[in-house]
């Protein structure tokens, strides 16, 4: 089954975000299907990390529809979606092992050693507080857990911005090595470039639109370019 | 699922609240020491501090937990919590279980240092060192003018007064971290806390002077009376300062019912991280 004749997994009709005068999403139809890496690629300020809150079931005050698996953002779609926010999200006062804890007692589809093997692949030690820790490092921790859980849907947004280049290719190696193929990842991010070679399909998004969206070598084709290029000839 | 999010309120703020409660024993035993060596000026401002501390160990606990609330909800850690699979009530209240226990552990070691302290005023005074006989007729008094029915009013009417702080934080920050107060970062929640203060104690005078009934000394016992303080106010001789109008109660009940309801619909269904 190709993965337009999927059921999306994500879907969102006329979903609308406003802040003040500030539309953040703009009457969004969005339909994702699983099984494949997705970025959802954009400038500052175009809605990527609203859209990831709103799926997350961190932020309530929209309009329109948007579901995940059938379930509107709540308890039920929080258990299949597995988020990490652009923020550091842990106690900067917790250890990596405190926070194996706090995982394994909130999601029952954490899996502690899955956890601890990217943790060590990461060269990260279970002791460690996080305060302690660099950004890339603590970056890592908190991908480490998220990429730990059964989830259907990986919601990751901005997870290898602020850090130095050689710790995103191992960030985004860790990240693809956790990833099962039946789930959706959706990377929120502008660094087209590092994610490109990893990348099923992209949307591209401007002032709370969809610019643009599509299977990543259908555009690549259809453009002659890389993915890189088509974001810089758009965003131009 | 609660005692799992019980345990975790325990692990977050068990150091915040070990801090807490130490400085005030720490206060509270210099102050009663200080206070027995009978220094000059030195054990009257020992003893000043030593009430303040005593006074003030609930009511800084719970500002304490308050702000706790407001950066591990509200603040980057709450993107965490509020992507829990669990119903946001659920998390509220076992937020609102934990203040309960700690104001309520928070009384105790206030009345056990309330002996501490005791201690050092006795051996000041030179009078009875042991505060349980001082106790006993503390209580042998209260039973003398009160009926049983009466003191468990007070006992529950003061717990109430001292969660009521607590409920009421809790509901501003999180009434005032919805839309589109979120966007004015903590103002928002003060915002909330003072309007919801104006509209607390207007609500509560009003209850006073609608409820004509009063807690008052009757055939030498307390009791509750008929009272009518508008009319007393508007009178010649004024209000009775030997009485204390009860009308305040039910408004007091019916805003803390209130708060947390519309907190657990604002956990439910109005989370909005910014």
């Amino acid at each position: 089954m190709t993965a337009t004749e999927l059921a999306p997994l994500v879907r969102t009709r006329g979903l609308t975000v406003r802040y003040g005068r500030t539309t953040a999403l703009d009457s969004l139809d969005l339909d994702l299907v699983p099984g494949q890496i997705l970025g959802l690629l954009g400038e500052n300020g175009c809605g990527k990390t609203t859209l990831m809150k709103v799926l997350a079931g961190v932020y309530a005050d929209y309009s329109g529809e948007a579901t995940i698996a059938g379930h509107a953002p709540g308890p039920s779609s929080k258990a299949l979606v597995s988020f990490l926010p652009d923020a550091s999200f842990l106690a900067d006062s917790a250890r990596v092992r405190y926070c194996l804890d706090l995982y394994a007692d909130f999601f029952a589809d954490f899996q502690r050693e899955k956890a601890r093997d990217l943790i060590g692949f990461f060269g990260l030690s279970e002791t460690s507080r996080l305060r302690e820790m660099s950004k890339g490092m603590r970056e890592k921790v908190q991908i480490s857990l998220a990429m730990s859980r059964d989830a259907r849907v990986f919601l990751l947004d901005e997870p290898i911005s602020g850090v130095d280049p050689a710790a995103r290719d191992v960030i985004l190696d860790g990240i693809l090595r956790s990833h099962s193929e039946d789930s959706l990842l959706v990377l929120a991010t502008h660094l087209v470039h590092d994610l490109e070679p990893m990348l099923d399909g992209v949307v591209m998004m401007r002032h709370g639109k969809v610019l643009l969206a599509g299977d990543a070598d259908d555009l690549r084709a259809e453009h002659s370019a890389s993915l890189d290029q088509i974001f810089k000839e758009t965003y131009r | 699922m609660m005692a799992i999010l019980l345990k975790h309120e325990w692990l977050r703020t068990r150091n915040l609240l070990a801090i807490t409660g130490g400085l005030a024993a720490l206060v509270v035993v210099l102050a009663s020491a200080l206070t027995a060596l009978d220094l000059p000026i030195i054990s009257t401002i020992a003893q000043v501090f030593g009430l303040i501390a005593l006074t003030a160990l609930v009511p800084v606990a719970q500002i304490a937990l308050a702000v706790d609330f407001w950066t591990s909800n509200y603040r980057r850690t709450g993107y965490f919590t509020h992507a829990l699979p669990l119903r946001g009530s659920t998390i509220f209240l076992a937020k609102l279980i934990w203040v309960v226990v700690v104001t309520l552990a928070g009384l105790v070691a206030t009345l056990v240092l309330g002996g501490v302290l005791s201690v050092g005023i006795s051996l000041q005074a030179g009078t009875e060192v042991n505060p349980i006989p001082v106790l006993q007729g503390l209580w042998a008094t209260v039973t003398a003018v009160a009926s049983p029915g009466m003191i468990v009013a007070a006992v529950g009417v003061l717990l109430m007064m001292y969660l009521f702080s607590p409920v009421q934080y809790y509901f501003a920050i999180s009434v005032g971290s919805e839309s589109p107060l979120n966007r004015l970062g903590f103002g928002g929640p003060v915002l909330m806390y003072v309007g919801a203060y104006v509209v607390f104690q207007v609500l509560m005078a009003i209850g006073i002077f609608a409820v004509p009934f009063a807690v008052a000394m009757e055939g030498g016992r307390l009791g509750v009376i008929p009272y009518n303080l508008l009319g007393a106010v508007m009178s010649p001789g004024g209000a009775a300062d030997d009485l204390m109008p009860v009308g305040f109660l039910a408004p007091f009940l019916l805003i803390i019912a209130v708060c947390i309801w519309r907190s657990v619909r604002s956990w439910n269904r109005k989370v909005s991280l910014v």
